[in-house]
């Protein structure tokens, strides 16, 4: 009798349950600052697709559920709640700092990880709570640009930072702004809103100065360029959120000789990145960006935390990756966390060079 | 080799044949079957479709080309900004149109945005590609202006004119809410979609299968998967692809399954619950009947089992019961026939054993114990003790022939006892099968008492036996010394008749002396045999008493008979008469014959002696002693006699007795 229970139980079970991981994906997938957000998406998708095909986790497949928080605090808030009310193990993203910033508060109430693969603002460091973010935090890699940025011999410069992700900017700004200053260097800072503002030649003239530094997405920053190095401005630096190939079609010859501030170097040697990056141009026909990158190094880790631990709680995956500490990167040197779940700078500058973006150590 | 399997398992595998296998193979096979006839009406209908939409995509970009061809052609004319800001205006669809010098830098946008003039479209994929041949259509880019999705018409002349056409005002013209489709880019970039947001989003179509087959999208493309049609639009370098959600599509297999999954588990409830039922009532009480017959193994007969809706049950119990009953009775019988066996082996006076081939006692009853001295533990499982080695090689050989079947009674032996001394016994052996072994079963009586008085009467008798010969042959004697004495005195007696009657007595003292001396020289000591004696008597009568002046002739016929010494002796007494008158009376002439017979009539004797002489009258010598002598003798014989006498025609005297 129990045998047919069993047997009964188990059909019941083949034909009615589903053994998946449900794994939140949100980031701004719509308008114009939607760039790194899909770079992001798109490596999620194949980097969930390849463990799926490979069997999933422990036999589980993932079920990725996306949303889009339209570069929107209120739609970033709602997008949460959703993924949260949907189950998931844990969530990925945001992209942009600011969207990071607005859901927080919600993650750390209701004991949920969420690990971004882009956040880099200084205003979520040092925090013990249940974000984790793979990109380093800014702050480091901006006063070494600002370092690098005077030893030209620029001692002044103009920063046009955008403030539909104040987060971000501001903080990029603030950052450079004091080290800069540090140094002897004077600021002219440019707040702009380009959800809000057009971006026009006429403030790039009002920027345009010996050295103009460019916190912006990549469109915004492609085209600024373009004004900037008509109207004379030779010397062009950009923040890290920039750096897309999108910034090179939109600027286009303008955009030679332009630097980015970066922890992501393209150029890179390792060659699972160099299998990644093959991967993803055979996919998706264009190159991986830092968002998409960073994005597969989340995968990454998200794949060896679930592989180690037998219950998925947050507390589990938090224990993990804070005790593990050193994991896998696309990158030369590996993903280090520190007790708060904010990896170690590995700072470069990008370069862009015949239409290529060149990795330099120094300026 | 029998099949060994239990009721649960038939139950089981009973189950999983008869309604699970089945419906899971009519679940499978419908699964296959109608989802692939599905699938192929879906393709031909998304087919249809795709071939429908694509003419109206062809109809309408070919209009998009057109306005760029004619823009094209007003290009150098003097009222070109005119004429573009009015098609611009006009046509909501477009959001700018681009002129670009051969290097890339706009010259002209309409709506006109000073801002823009000047800036370098060097990079962009759409100027890149764009030729002077034909029109060239751009992957998803995001419009510089308003940020959003766009697609570019691009063709070169002396200068670039670029169309960039708004994505969200193409679903008003294509969107048709009855099917779904969408267009990617070479990069699998949707640019167009009947979902507003997959174009917004910039969703990239990964294609499972190859792209003119029908395929699968992944399921993350709006978590659900389709049946698709590819069809390639070449001259755009794009591709339509027109869905029908698979879950919709396949809605009947759904229900078809559904449905066979609940009459599944609808059955599989029913098995359960009839397994159950089936475990109540038949296994728990098989259990339970089991146990019970484990009980009444246990020699405890009270069966108390309750009855069971199933009849076939029922009659099991029923027999169970009457097995048990019958089991009950059995073995009171056979407590009744081991109290009687064990009894009547340990009461009867005989040694009774049982032993196997080899020799070895498997059975010794209490008087053989007594017998013996041997105590039944003492020599169960062992050679018996009790053979005397003189006797042992007998005693193996008569194993032997006994298990071949051979049956011995009465066979005299002797064994010995735990004291040493000897029984003489009187044995019986016969093989016996007990549970497929031959055993002998072994009898003995004891008959060592008997033996020895056997020996005292053997020794007494033969003491008897030579007194009475001694007796016999004295009596002889003495009648010797009679008949010489009556012949003594017969020689000094002249009176013939005193001298006839001397010789008559002398006779008839032969006849008994001839008795005498038979039974002297016989072993047996009481008996005659009549043959022989009578023999013996005609031949002393007429070799001794006859004159040899007499010629008479005698003829025997005799029986092979045995009379007691005193029915011997008055036979031939009356025969002794007989001759003796005959010889004197019947043959005047001294010339005759005698005839004499003895025979066994049907159990009695019969005697005749006749001659052939002149016969004589019955009434005169009725009164003479011979005849007188002769009917005593008869007389004393218990018997009858017949006297047939004629003259001249010979006297038979018929003489029957019995023995």
């Amino acid at each position: 009798m129990k045998k047919i229970i069993i047997l009964t139980i188990t059909i019941l079970l083949i034909s009615c349950g589903k053994d998946e991981i449900k794994i939140g994906f949100i980031a701004n997938l719509t308008g114009k600052q939607s760039t790194l957000g899909i770079d992001a998406r798109d490596a999620i998708i194949m980097g969930f697709e390849k463990i799926n095909n490979e069997g999933g986790i422990k036999g589980k497949k993932i079920k990725l559920i996306i949303k889009d928080d339209g570069f929107d605090k209120n739609k970033a808030i709602e997008g949460v709640k959703e993924l949260i009310k949907d189950d998931v193990v844990l969530i990925i993203g945001h992209i942009v700092s600011a969207m990071s910033l607005a859901t927080i508060p919600i993650i750390n109430e209701k004991k949920i990880i969420m690990i971004s693969p882009t956040t880099v603002s200084n205003e979520v460091s040092s925090k013990d709570d249940y974000f984790i973010r793979v990109s380093p935090p800014a702050g480091y890699v901006i006063s070494l640009f600002a370092q690098n940025i005077y030893k030209k011999n620029i001692k002044e410069v103009s920063i046009a930072y955008d403030l539909s992700n104040k987060t971000y900017t501001e903080d990029w700004y603030n950052w450079f702004k004091k080290e800069f200053e540090a140094l002897g260097g004077r600021i002219n800072a440019f707040p702009f809103d380009a959800s809000k503002e057009k971006i026009s030649r006429e403030f790039a003239k009002k920027i345009a100065n010996k050295a103009v530094i460019l916190v912006t997405s990549p469109i915004n920053a492609g085209l600024l360029t373009q004004y900037l190095k008509q109207s004379g401005v030779k010397n062009i630096f950009c923040a890290g959120w920039a750096l897309s190939p999108e910034f090179i079609e939109t600027a286009g010859e303008y955009s030679e000789g332009v630097i980015f501030s970066s922890n992501f170097d393209e150029n890179t040697k390792n060659e699972n990145y160099i299998k990644f990056k093959e991967e993803f141009m055979k996919r998706y026909k264009r190159n991986p960006s830092f968002s998409s990158t960073h994005a597969y190094e989340t995968i990454m880790i998200i794949r060896e935390v679930l592989s180690n631990i037998d219950d998925y709680s947050s507390d589990s995956i938090k224990k993990y990756i804070l005790t593990k500490k050193v994991f896998d990167s696309l990158q030369d040197d590996k993903i280090e966390f520190d007790e708060f779940g904010d990896p170690k700078p590995v700072p470069i500058f990008i370069k862009i060079k015949n239409s290529n973006f060149i990795t330099v150590r120094n300026l | 080799m029998p099949l060994k399997i239990s009721l649960k398992r038939l139950l089981l595998i009973n189950l999983i044949l008869a309604s699970i296998i089945p419906l899971i193979i009519l679940f499978s096979f419908s699964n296959i079957w109608v989802k692939k006839d599905i699938s192929e009406e879906v393709k031909v209908k998304n087919d249809i479709i795709g071939k429908l939409v694509l003419n109206h995509i062809r109809d309408y970009l070919d209009f998009f080309t057109s306005i760029l061809n004619s823009i094209l052609e007003r290009v150098e004319s003097k009222d070109i900004n005119e004429y573009i800001q009015k098609i611009q205006k006009d046509i909501r669809q477009i959001n700018q149109i681009i002129i670009t010098d051969e290097n890339g830098r706009i010259l002209y946008t309409a709506p006109y945005d000073n801002d823009l003039i000047g800036i370098d479209l060097s990079k962009k994929e759409y100027f890149v590609n764009a030729t002077k041949g034909k029109e060239y259509f751009s992957n998803v880019d995001i419009n510089i202006a308003t940020g959003e999705p766009s697609v570019y018409i691009s063709k070169k002349k002396e200068k670039t004119l670029i169309i960039n056409l708004d994505l969200k005002e193409l679903k008003k013209i294509f969107c048709n809410n009855e099917i779904e489709y969408f267009i990617t880019d070479k990069n699998n970039t949707i640019l167009f979609s009947t979902d507003e947001e997959d174009v917004l989003q910039r969703k990239n179509v990964w294609f499972i299968k190859n792209k003119e087959e029908p395929f699968s999208i992944e399921t993350y493309f709006k978590e659900k998967e389709f049946i698709t049609t590819y069809i390639p639009l070449k001259k755009m370098s794009w591709g339509l692809t027109v869905l029908y959600e698979k879950e919709k599509a396949l809605l009947p297999v759904e229900r078809i399954s559904r449905s066979l999954l609940y009459i599944l588990v609808v059955v599989i409830i029913f098995s359960i619950i009839i397994s159950a039922l089936i475990a109540k009532k038949i296994l728990r009480p098989l259990e339970h009947i089991r146990n019970k017959i484990n009980y009444i193994a246990t020699g405890n007969y009270t069966t108390d089992i309750s009855l069971n809706g199933i009849i076939e049950l029922n009659g099991v119990i029923y027999d169970v019961k009457n097995m048990s009953e019958t089991i009950k009775e059995r073995e009171e019988e056979l407590e009744y026939l081991k109290t009687k066996y064990e009894k009547i082996m340990n009461t009867v006076p005989v040694a009774v054993m049982l032993v196997r081939e080899n020799g070895e006692i498997v059975e010794w009853n209490d008087y053989s114990e007594k017998l013996f001295g041997f105590k039944r533990e003492e020599v169960l499982g062992k050679k018996s003790p009790i053979i005397p080695e003189e006797l042992r090689e007998e005693t193996d050989k008569l194993r032997k022939e006994i298990i071949k079947g051979r049956t011995i009674i009465n066979y005299e032996t002797k064994r010995k006892t735990k004291w040493g001394d000897e029984k003489y016994l009187l044995g019986f052996y016969s093989a016996i099968k007990i549970a497929e072994e031959i055993n002998i079963v072994i009898a003995y009586i004891d008959i060592t008492e008997k033996r020895i008085l056997e020996e005292k009467l053997k020794n007494s008798l033969e003491e008897s036996q030579a007194l009475l010969k001694e007796i016999h042959h004295r009596i002889k004697n003495n009648l010797q010394i009679i008949s010489g004495l009556l012949y003594l005195q017969s020689i000094f007696i002249e009176d013939k008749i005193a001298i006839s009657a001397l010789n008559e007595s002398q006779k008839r003292i032969k006849t008994m002396m001839l008795i005498h001396d038979m039974l002297y020289k016989t072993r047996k000591l009481s008996h005659i045999e009549m043959d022989v004696y009578i023999k013996k008597l005609v031949k002393t009568f007429f070799e001794e008493m006859i004159s040899k002046d007499y010629d008479i002739k005698h003829e025997l016929d005799l029986d092979r008979i045995v009379l007691p010494s005193e029915k011997a002796s008055n036979c031939g007494l009356i025969i002794n008469e007989v001759i003796n008158n005959s010889i004197k009376y019947a043959f005047p002439k001294n010339k005759g014959k005698i005839q004499i017979k003895l025979k066994d009539n049907k159990g009695k004797i019969l005697l005749e002696i006749s001659d052939n002489g002149q016969g004589f009258n019955k009434e005169e010598h009725r009164k003479g002693i011979g005849l007188e002598l002769i009917n005593t003798l008869v007389k004393s014989l218990d018997g009858t006699i017949q006297i047939n006498t004629e003259k001249g025609k010979g006297t038979k005297f018929i003489i029957e007795f019995s023995y």
